[in-house]
């Protein structure tokens, strides 16, 4: 199964739990997604994603200015973001236990 | 984490990219491409120093990552056509990719690294132009090679140098003004380059330095109006020509013609050709600051045969006999040229000059100028000392 089509409907609440753990910039969230084994994941599909929950008032931004190169964009989360986590969360394990019955191997019947 | 800025390559990989993102995303409004973009050259720098391939290769074209960042923001895709693309990035972008080809060759590492390497040796280079730029347009006025003379130019020399040096390890160049006056800079320097290294393999003749000018004999010409002046004659108050007149500057230097004068094609008659014939010194100097200088019909196998020779005479049946005069202030003459052509004259007394002619010798004037003596006295009027009324003429 092609995992990047699963990855769209839980990007969101991946990129929250990552951030949730620490704030990060762009590129450290991808690395951190990778990491942890959702190698699949497209760079543009984060900063996209990082971009659209903090419209949505999910998360913080603040700009670390650097003097020997560009400056970082930080992302955190905040109470807004916590509270769309711990929902989210909930959803997925609701979600993931009905689709892991459901995809258990049917009984074999004599 | 340290920024991998040290890298110059890796820099303008990423700013490149970012650059030919943020020109997919243009038809948003300004603040939202900042908000999508806003800190993607630092996120592409840290993704270029974990690998040798080259960004467009990992992330595919800037278009398709432009889409999927706007898809994944939760934003339309683009239905706006996009808009030509800006010389500059086209430019760079060409220039981007062929990089990207010669990184790809054998030698392409290697060659990389050698160039990154010298680098500051550019730094220097620029910095060391541009000195002469400003020294030549805004100080001398004069379009040439020059060293530092000065304190001020010192500080000045190493202020450029402390300044291309701190540009290219990267002070600034988040800042796209700072970006395109370095690229403006460079190219003008790279420019200014060529007459610099013209310099180096032939450099221009200063005048202190010439033999000729030291002596007090100009070669560099006597130029009026444009024009390139090859013979002066001057008249007196009375009206009649002045034999053996020196000219002097301001300076005391004298206002000489070039001895480099070769006879135009127009000079060529029958095998023979018309010259100039420099007055002489007691010294044996021509002296190209006494006028005027007579002409001499001369043949033209003989005149290239001697006319490198030392003297510079062409001919040696041309040389005046010896005279010389007491004078303090100017160079003493043999005795003024002789006008073998007389039509060459505005106004001619009508004698028949000759080498061989009595003259008389006058005394030098410490007011002027010195009018030294006509070659032939019995024919032309006595040498005119300049009086202290103008005479009207009559």
């Amino acid at each position: 199964m092609d995992t990047t089509q699963l990855l769209k409907g839980v990007l969101d609440v991946a990129v929250l739990a990552v951030v949730a753990r620490e704030d990060g910039y762009g590129y450290d969230v991808v690395r951190r997604l990778r990491a942890a084994g959702l190698e699949e994941v497209g760079d543009a599909s984060v900063y996209g994603t990082l971009r659209r929950l903090y419209s949505a008032g999910a998360l913080t931004s603040y700009v670390v200015p650097s003097e020997e190169g560009p400056h970082r964009k930080y992302y955190g989360i905040n109470g807004q973001g916590q509270a769309m986590l711990d929902e989210q969360r909930i959803s997925w394990k609701a979600f993931s236990q009905i689709m892991s019955q459901l995809l258990e191997p049917a009984e074999v019947r004599p | 984490m340290s920024l991998p800025t040290t890298n110059p390559v890796a820099w303008h990989e990423a700013s490149s990219y970012a650059t030919a993102v943020r020109h997919q995303l243009d038809d948003l409004g300004p603040d939202v491409v900042e908000e999508l973009t806003g800190g993607l050259e630092a996120d592409l720098l840290d993704q270029a120093a974990e690998s040798a391939v080259p960004l467009s290769e990992r992330l595919g074209d800037p278009g398709g990552y432009a889409a999927e960042l706007r898809a994944a923001a939760g934003l339309a895709p683009r239905t706006a056509p996009l808009p030509k693309e800006g010389v500059a990035v086209a430019w760079r972008r060409s220039w981007e990719e062929n990089l990207a080809t010669m990184r790809r060759q054998p030698w392409g590492p290697t060659a990389e690294s050698v160039a990154v390497q010298l680098r500051p040796v550019w730094w220097l280079v620029r910095a060391w132009v541009a000195f002469q730029v400003l020294v030549d347009v805004m100080v001398s006025g004069v379009w040439n090679m020059a060293l530092p003379w000065s304190f001020g130019s010192w500080v000045l020399l190493l202020a450029l140098v402390a300044g291309s040096v701190a540009l290219g390890r990267g002070l600034g160049r988040t800042l796209v003004p700072v970006r395109v006056a370095t690229l403006v800079g460079n190219l003008i320097a790279v420019l200014m380059l060529l007459p610099t290294l013209a310099w180096v393999d032939d450099p221009p003749a200063a005048s202190m330095s010439d033999p000729m000018a030291e002596q007090g004999y100009a070669t560099t010409g006597l130029v009026a109006d444009g024009r390139t002046v090859t013979n002066v004659f001057p008249y007196g108050p009375d009206g009649e020509p002045l034999q053996g007149v020196t000219l002097l500057d301001q300076d005391g230097e004298p206002i000489a013609v070039s001895a480099d004068q070769m006879p135009g094609d127009e000079g060529y008659e029958e095998g023979r050709l018309r010259v100039q014939v420099p007055n002489w010194t007691a010294d044996g100097d021509p002296a190209w600051n006494v006028f005027p200088m007579g002409t001499a019909s001369v043949d033209a196998e003989d005149f290239y045969a001697t006319y490198y020779t030392e003297t510079g005479a062409p001919g040696s049946g041309l040389r005046p006999p010896y005279r010389s005069y007491e004078d303090a202030t100017v160079p003493r003459l043999r005795v003024p040229a002789v006008l073998l052509d007389p039509s060459t004259a505005l106004r001619s007394s009508g004698s028949t000059p000759s080498p061989s002619s009595s003259t008389t010798p006058t005394t030098g004037t410490s007011s002027a100028p010195t009018t030294a003596p006509t070659p032939t006295a019995a024919t032309t009027p006595p040498p005119v000392t300049p009086p202290v009324t103008p005479a009207p003429t009559p």
